[in-house]
C-alpha cells in the first residue's frame, strides 16, 4: 500500500530539515548560489519567508501542490530568473502578450494567479531565495499562524498510526460473533425453538445505548468545554451569548427527556407473549398541551430573538463609529482605513488593478489606467494579427511528438484553428472597452457626480485590521470577484461579502489582543478575521489578522500606514496623453454604449 | 376492473426488457429508483469517506485515493479543488439522487397503488419516464467527475458568482454544466413523477378509502410530492438563468466582478443574493421533501410494531400539513447573514420557529405511540426508533439555527454540518432503511436475514452519532465547514484527534453499509420465503399475493371499511383489524353513500364528463369518520 523506498527518503529528508533548522550553522551552510545576481543571505531569507507567508502561502507550498504548483526547483525547470520574477510581479501581461511559456503555465489551473506588482525586484528575488533555500522544512502551509495541525511527518503512513494487533483482534472477534449467531440461527432453525431472543437483546441494547450516549455527550463537553463559544470579545457578543445560554436550557433538558423516554419506553414496553397493547388512538388534552408548551416556549425565544436581532444588526451604526472597509478576493483580504479626514473614498471594481486592488477613485489614477488600458488593447490585437503565426509555429512542432503530449497539442491546435482562442481574445477586447467607456463616463461626470471626491486620497491599504478597546467599528464588505464570508468567531461576527451589494457589521470590540493572550496564556495568539463561504480551491487558506489595541498604540500604527496616493500634484504628461487617447476613442466607441446600467457613480 | 381483465392483463407477454428495463409496473419501477439509490448512495458515501480521509490525515498518503482518482489525488493527497468537487458532488447526490428520489421515488411508487388500492400509478407512462429521466441525470452527473476540468466543486448550493464564472474556480467549467444539466433532467423526473404521486392519491382511492383512512405514509408521501411540485419548478428557472449568465453574456447575478485573469467583467445589475432567493425556496421544502416521507414510514412502522394506533393520527395529518405549508415560508433562514435586508431576517426567524412545533408534535406523538406498546424489534422498527432518536437530536438544533441571532455566530460552522446530517440526512436514512426492511417482503417476496439487520443497525446508528454528535461542539467553538485542510489557525489544531474519530467512525459506518448490502442483494435470492402478511399489518399492501401480478389484486380491488391503525382493539381476538375488515354497523352514513351499489366506480368515469368542483371535493377529502 505504501511504497517504501519513499517514506524512507521523506524519513530522510526530514531528519535532515530537523538537523538543519536546529543549527543556524548547518543552515547557512546549504545556502545556494546567487539568484539574480544577489547573494542570499539569512536575512533575504527571512524577508522573503516573511513575504512568501504573506503573499504566496495561500495558494503555494514549496513542496507540494497546493492551488498552485509546488515550488522548489522552479528556477531550475525555466532557468531564466527575468521571466520568472515577471510572472510574479504580473502573470496577466506575460499572457495577453502571448509568450508561449506563461500561456502554457496559465493553463495549470482555472484560476489565474494574482498580481503582484506591488513586490519589488528585490522583494521577489528574497521569495525566490527563500524558496530556492527549501522553505521551512515540510510544513503544508506556512502561514504565519505556523501549521497548526499536530503534523508527524516521520510516521508518513497510515500503518503507522494504527495498533494493527488490535485493529486485527477486533475484526476477529467480529468473524467469530458472527459465526456463533449464525450457528445458533442455524440450530434455532432446525430444532424449531428460538434461542436467542432478540427482541430482548435489543430492548436490553436499548437501555444500555441511551446511558452511554448520554455519558459520552457528557464526557465530550468536559473535554471541550473551554473551546466552546470562547470568550466573546465584543459587546453584543455576550447579549448573543445570552440567547446561547437561553436556548441551551430550553433544548438540553427536552434533549435528555425525549430521548431518555424514547429509549426507555422501547425497553419498557418490549413484546412479551401474552400482553395486549393498549389501545390508545389519541387524547386531546396531551396533545394540547404539547402543542401549546412548544410554542410558548419558543414564542419567548423569538421574542429574545427578535430582540437581539434587532440590537446587533438592524440598527444603524452608531455616530461615533470608525468605518473600515474589509475588502475580500481569491484569495486574501486587505482593509482600507479612511486617513486624516476620515472618510473614506468611493471606490469602483473598474478602476482595479495590481497597483490600486481596491479601485479607489481618483482621477488621476483613474486617466492612468485608461491609458494602461488602451496599451492592453493594443497587445492583444497585435497578438490577433500574430495568431497564424503561433498556429503555424505549433503545427511545425507537432511532428516527434507522441501519445499524451501530442494529443494535448493535436488540441492546442485546435483551439487556434477552431478559432477559439481569437474569439476569447475578442471578448477580452470587448471587455476592456466597456471597462474604458465606463471610466470615461465617470471622469465626464465628475465635476457633477460624488465620485472622485478625493477622500480616497489619504485612505490607507492595511493587511491586517488594528481596532480601538471599546470603540465602535463598522466593517464595510466588499468582493471583488465571489462571495466570501467575513467570520470572525471572537466578536461573534460574521457577514456574507458579496459581489455588487454592500454589506456591513458593527460591533464594539471589548477585550484587547493583550489581554487575550494573557487570558489564554499564548504570548503569539491573534485574533482572526476568516473566510467561512466557499469562494474557490483556497478557501480554506483566507485569513486576516486583527489587532485590538489602546488608542495610543492604534495612533502610533495608523500614523505608520502610508496614504494611497500620496501625489496630489496631477502629473502633466499621463493628462496629455489620456485626453489624446479620450477624443481618439469616443468617436469610434459612442455606439458602443449601450450599456445602461453605469456602475460608476 | 373484473377478475378476467385482470388475468389478461396478467398473462401478457413480457419480454425482459418490458418486464425489467422499461417496465410500466410501480412495483418494479420502485425497485428500479431503490436500486440506483442505493448504488449512488454508496457512491456518495465512499466519497464522503475519501474526503474524510483528507481531514483526518492530512499529512498521510492514501495510495488508494490515487488509484480510485488519478491525477485528482496525485502522491495519494486529494488537489484542493477535487476535494471540493467531491464535497459537493457528496451533497447533490445524497440530497437529490437518493433522499429525494431513492426516497420518495422508491416508496411513493411501491406504497401509494398498493395502499391506496389501486391497479396501478394514474399515468404507468409517465412513471417509467420519470425513471428514465432520473437514471439519465444520474449518469450526467456523474459524468461530470470525468471530465478534464473536474466535477462541479462550489458546493451543492451552486452559489454564483462563483458556479457562474470558470475562471473562479476549475469545477465551475464543464463540471458545473453538467451538474445544471443534470438537475434539469432530475427536475423533470420529480416533476413526472410529482403529477403522478398526486393524481393517483386523489383519484384512484379504492371504495371506502376517503382521506381520512390514508395512512400517515401516504399522507406524508402525497404532500411531498405537492412539495415537489410547487418548488422544484422555481430551482429550474434559477439554474435556467445561471445558464444564460455562464453562456449567453447575461447578468441575473453578476455584478461589479473584477476576476483574476479575466479583469472586470460586463456584467452589472445582477444580484447573487437572488440566486441564493431562489434556490433556497426549492432548498428548504427540499429539506423537508426529504424528511417527510421518512417521516410517513416511521408512522407506519412504529404503529405496526408497538402494535398501537399511532397515538393522534388527526394530529399528524395537520402538523405534516403544518410542516408543508410553513416550510414555504422559512427559506429566508438560510441566508440571514448573506447581506439579505435585516428586516427579512426577523420575519424568517419568526417562521423558522415555529415550523418547530408541528415537528415537536410528531415527536411526542411517537413516544406516545411507544408508550404501552408491545414492541417487536423488527429491523425496520429498530430504524424506525433511530429516526425519532436522531430527528429529537437533529431537531433542537434547529432551534439554534432558525434563531437570526445565533445564526451570525454558527452560520456555515461544523454546528450546520451536524444540524442537517443528524436531522435530514441520518434521519431520513433511518427512514428509508425502515421502509426498506418493512417492505422489503413486498418488494421481493423474501424476508431480510435478521441478525445481520440487527448488526445493520447498531453499527450504523452508533457510527451515525460518532460521526455527528462531536460536530456540534466543533461548530459552537467557530471551526468553519468546506475547509480542505484545518491548517489556517493554530485552535483548529485541538480537533485534529476529534477529525480522527470522526473518519474512523465514518469507515464503521461504511462496512455498516457493506453489511446492508450483502443483506439486501443476498436476501432477493437466498432469503426466507415471507408470508402474504409476515407482519401482522392492517393496511391494504398485504392483502395483495407475495408474487407480483400486474393490476396489483388477482380479483377485485378490496373495499376499506376502516382507518389504517386498528391494532390490539379491545373486543377482538386478534391484535390487528384489517382495514378490508368490515366494521360491524359503525360505518358511517356518508360512506354508505358513497360506496351504494349505483355510484360509478372511478376507473369507469366516461371520458368528457364534467365533474363539478364540490363533488371532486367531496370525494377528495369528504370525511368518513365519527
Amino acid at each position: 500500500m505504501i511504497s517504501r523506498p519513499k517514506t524512507i527518503l521523506k524519513l530522510s529528508l526530514f531528519l535532515l530539515g530537523l538537523v538543519i533548522s536546529t543549527s543556524t550553522q548547518a543552515y547557512k551552510s546549504n545556502l545556494t548560489s546567487p539568484i539574480n545576481g544577489q547573494e542570499p543571505t539569512d536575512a533575504r531569507i527571512e524577508e522573503g519567508s516573511k513575504l512568501f507567508a504573506s503573499n504566496c502561502a495561500t495558494c503555494h507550498a514549496i513542496d507540494r501542490k497546493l492551488i498552485g504548483p509546488a515550488l522548489s526547483g522552479v528556477l531550475a525547470k525555466y532557468d531564466d530568473v527575468d521571466y520568472v520574477i515577471d510572472w510574479i510581479q504580473n502573470n496577466a501581461a506575460l499572457i495577453s502578450a502571448g509568450d508561449p511559456r506563461a500561456v502554457e503555465a496559465s493553463k495549470i489551473d482555472a484560476s489565474a494567479m494574482n498580481l503582484f506588482t506591488n513586490l519589488s525586484d528585490d522583494q521577489v528575488t528574497s521569495i525566490l531565495m527563500y524558496i530556492e533555500n527549501g522553505g521551512d522544512g515540510d510544513e503544508p502551509v506556512a502561514a504565519e499562524g505556523g501549521a497548526a495541525a499536530p503534523a508527524e511527518p516521520v510516521d508518513e503512513s497510515l500503518f503507522g498510526k494504527v495498533n494493527w494487533g488490535i485493529v486485527i483482534l477486533s475484526v476477529l472477534m467480529f468473524v467469530i460473533l458472527v459465526l456463533i449467531v449464525g450457528i445458533i440461527e442455524l440450530v434455532s432453525n432446525i430444532t424449531g425453538r428460538q434461542i436467542i431472543n432478540w427482541n430482548n437483546v435489543n430492548a436490553f441494547m436499548m437501555i444500555v445505548f441511551v446511558f452511554i450516549f448520554f455519558a459520552l455527550v457528557l464526557y465530550e463537553y468536559s473535554v471541550h468545554k473551554q473551546f466552546l463559544l470562547p470568550e466573546a470579545s465584543s459587546e453584543h457578543g455576550i447579549e448573543l451569548d445570552r440567547m446561547m445560554k437561553w436556548t441551551f436550557m430550553a433544548t438540553i433538558p427536552v434533549f435528555f427527556i425525549t430521548q431518555f423516554l424514547l429509549f426507555y419506553f422501547s425497553f419498557r414496553y418490549r413484546h412479551r407473549e401474552g400482553r395486549k397493547a393498549y389501545y390508545y388512538p389519541h387524547n386531546n388534552n396531551l396533545e394540547y398541551i404539547w402543542t401549546t408548551v412548544p410554542a410558548v416556549v419558543l414564542t419567548i425565544l423569538v421574542l429574545g430573538g427578535l430582540k437581539s436581532w434587532k440590537n446587533i444588526v438592524k440598527s444603524d451604526p452608531p455616530a461615533n463609529t470608525t468605518e473600515i472597509e474589509v475588502f475580500a478576493y481569491q484569495f486574501g483580504w486587505q482593509a482600507r482605513y479612511a486617513g486624516e479626514d476620515g472618510k473614506l473614498g468611493q471606490a469602483d471594481f473598474n478602476l482595479i488593478s495590481a497597483t490600486n486592488p481596491l479601485g479607489v477613485a481618483n482621477l488621476e489614477y483613474a486617466k492612468g489606467l485608461l491609458v494602461e488600458l488602451e496599451e492592453e488593447i493594443k497587445k492583444i490585437e497585435e497578438r490577433i494579427a500574430g495568431l497564424g503565426k503561433e498556429e503555424a509555429k505549433l503545427r511545425s512542432t507537432l511532428g516527434g511528438l507522441v501519445g499524451e503530449e501530442r494529443k494535448k497539442h493535436l488540441k492546442e491546435i485546435e483551439s487556434y484553428a477552431s478559432g477559439e482562442v481569437r474569439d476569447d481574445l475578442e471578448l477580452t477586447i470587448r471587455a476592456r472597452k466597456t471597462q474604458i467607456d465606463r471610466i470615461k463616463r465617470s471622469i465626464e461626470a465628475a465635476e457633477t457626480a460624488d465620485f472622485y471626491n478625493g477622500y480616497g486620497n489619504d485612505d490607507q491599504v492595511v493587511q491586517e485590521i488594528h481596532l480601538v478597546i471599546g470603540k465602535p467599528v463598522t466593517l464595510r464588505f466588499r468582493a471583488r470577484d465571489v462571495i466570501h464570508s467575513a467570520y470572525l468567531p471572537y466578536f461573534r461576527a460574521q457577514m456574507n461579502v458579496v459581489p455588487g451589494l454592500p454589506t456591513q457589521f458593527t460591533f464594539t470590540p471589548t477585550k484587547t489582543t493583550n489581554e487575550m493572550r494573557r487570558l489564554k496564556s499564548d504570548p503569539e495568539w491573534d485574533y482572526y478575521l476568516v473566510c467561512n463561504k466557499i469562494c474557490g480551491n483556497a478557501h480554506f487558506n483566507m485569513k486576516l489578522k486583527v489587532v485590538v489595541e489602546q488608542q495610543s498604540d492604534y495612533d502610533k500604527w495608523l500614523a505608520e500606514q502610508g496614504a494611497l496616493f500620496v501625489k496630489a500634484e496631477p502629473e502633466a504628461p499621463t493628462e496629455e496623453a489620456t485626453e489624446a487617447t479620450e477624443t481618439e476613442e469616443t468617436e469610434t466607441e459612442t455606439e458602443n454604449q449601450t450599456e445602461e446600467g453605469l456602475a460608476l457613480n | 376492473m373484473s377478475t378476467a381483465t385482470a388475468h389478461a392483463d396478467h398473462h401478457l407477454k413480457e419480454t425482459f426488457i418490458s418486464k425489467y428495463v422499461f417496465s410500466m409496473d410501480h412495483k418494479m419501477i420502485s425497485k428500479q429508483f431503490l436500486i440506483t439509490g442505493i448504488i449512488m448512495g454508496v457512491i456518495g458515501m465512499g466519497m464522503s469517506i475519501a474526503f474524510r480521509l483528507q481531514l483526518a490525515w492530512p499529512d498521510t498518503s492514501f495510495p488508494i485515493l490515487e488509484w480510485l482518482f488519478g491525477r485528482w489525488a496525485p502522491d495519494g493527497k486529494l488537489d484542493p479543488g477535487f476535494y471540493m468537487g467531491l464535497v459537493t458532488i457528496h451533497g447533490t447526490i445524497m440530497v437529490f439522487y437518493v433522499l429525494t428520489a431513492g426516497l420518495s421515488g422508491t416508496f411513493a411508487n411501491l406504497l401509494i397503488p398498493l395502499q391506496c388500492g389501486a391497479r396501478d400509478m394514474a399515468s404507468p407512462f409517465m412513471n417509467m419516464l420519470s425513471y428514465w429521466f432520473f437514471f439519465l441525470s444520474s449518469v450526467v452527473l456523474l459524468s461530470s467527475v470525468f471530465v478534464e476540468t473536474g466535477p462541479a466543486s462550489g458546493g451543492w448550493t451552486i452559489y454564483p458568482p462563483l458556479s457562474a464564472l470558470p475562471k473562479a474556480m476549475a469545477g465551475s467549467g464543464a463540471g458545473m454544466t453538467l451538474w445544471l444539466v443534470a438537475i434539469i433532467l432530475f427536475i423533470a423526473s420529480s416533476l413526472l413523477g410529482g403529477i403522478n404521486y398526486i393524481s393517483t392519491v386523489l383519484n384512484m382511492r379504492t371504495k371506502g378509502m376517503t382521506m381520512t383512512r390514508l395512512p400517515l405514509t401516504i399522507w406524508a408521501l402525497f404532500l411531498t410530492a405537492v412539495l415537489g411540485l410547487l418548488s422544484f419548478p422555481v430551482l429550474l428557472g434559477g439554474g435556467l438563468l445561471l445558464m444564460f449568465d455562464r453562456g449567453f453574456g447575461t447578468s441575473f447575478y453578476l455584478s461589479d466582478i473584477w476576476l483574476n485573469g479575466a479583469g472586470a467583467l460586463e456584467h452589472t445589475g445582477g444580484s447573487p443574493i437572488l440566486f441564493q432567493h431562489l434556490f433556497w425556496f426549492l432548498g428548504h421544502p427540499e429539506v423537508y421533501i426529504i424528511i417527510m416521507p421518512a417521516l410517513g414510514i416511521t408512522s407506519e412502522v412504529i404503529a405496526v410494531n408497538a402494535r398501537k394506533p399511532i397515538f393522534g393520527y388527526t394530529a399528524m395529518v395537520i402538523s405534516l400539513l403544518g410542516i408543508a405549508f410553513l416550510s414555504f415560508i422559512v427559506w429566508g433562514h438560510h441566508m440571514f447573514i448573506t447581506g439579505m435586508n435585516p428586516m427579512l431576517g426577523t420575519a424568517f426567524l419568526i417562521t423558522t420557529l415555529i415550523i418547530a412545533v408541528p415537528s415537536a408534535v410528531k415527536t411526542f406523538n411517537y413516544l406516545a405511540t411507544l408508550w404501552r406498546g408491545n414492541i417487536r424489534f423488527t429491523n425496520g422498527m429498530m430504524f424506525a426508533i433511530g429516526l425519532v432518536s436522531m430527528f429529537i437530536s437533529g431537531g433542537l438544533t434547529g432551534i439554534f439555527l432558525g434563531n437570526a441571532t445565533l445564526d451570525i455566530q454558527l452560520h456555515d460552522t461544523y454546528f450546520v454540518v451536524a444540524h442537517f446530517h443528524i436531522v435530514m440526512g441520518s434521519a431520513a436514512i433511518f427512514g428509508m432503511m425502515a421502509g426498506i426492511y418493512h417492505w422489503y417482503p413486498k418488494m421481493f417476496g423474501r424476508l431480510m436475514n435478521k441478525p445481520l439487520g440487527y448488526l445493520h443497525f447498531w453499527m450504523t446508528f452508533i457510527s451515525a452519532y460518532l460521526v455527528f454528535f462531536p460536530m456540534h461542539f466543533m461548530g459552537l467553538a467557530g471551526v468553519p465547514r468546506r475547509y480542505y485542510s484545518f491548517t489556517l489557525l493554530p485552535e483548529y489544531g485541538v480537533w485534529m484527534d476529534v477529525n480522527v474519530l470522526i473518519t474512523s467512525a465514518a469507515i464503521l459506518g461504511g462496512i455498516a453499509q457493506l453489511i446492508f448490502l450483502y443483506n439486501f442483494f443476498s436476501s432477493i435470492w437466498f432469503g426466507k420465503k415471507s408470508s402474504e402478511n409476515p407482519w401482522q399489518a392492517t393496511t391494504l399492501e398485504w392483502t395483495t399475493p407475495v408474487e407480483h401480478i400486474h393490476g396489483n389484486w388477482p380479483g377485485e380491488i378490496p373495499t376499506v371499511h376502516r382507518w389504517a391503525y386498528d391494532y390490539s382493539k379491545p373486543g377482538y381476538e386478534e391484535d390487528f383489524i384489517m382495514q378490508t375488515t368490515p366494521d360491524d354497523g359503525q360505518e358511517e352514513q356518508l360512506f354508505e353513500t358513497e360506496t351504494s351499489p349505483s355510484a360509478p366506480d372511478k376507473k369507469d368515469v366516461p371520458e368528457g364528463e364534467t365533474v363539478m368542483f364540490w363533488a371532486l371535493i367531496k370525494k377528495w377529502f369528504g370525511s368518513a369518520r365519527a
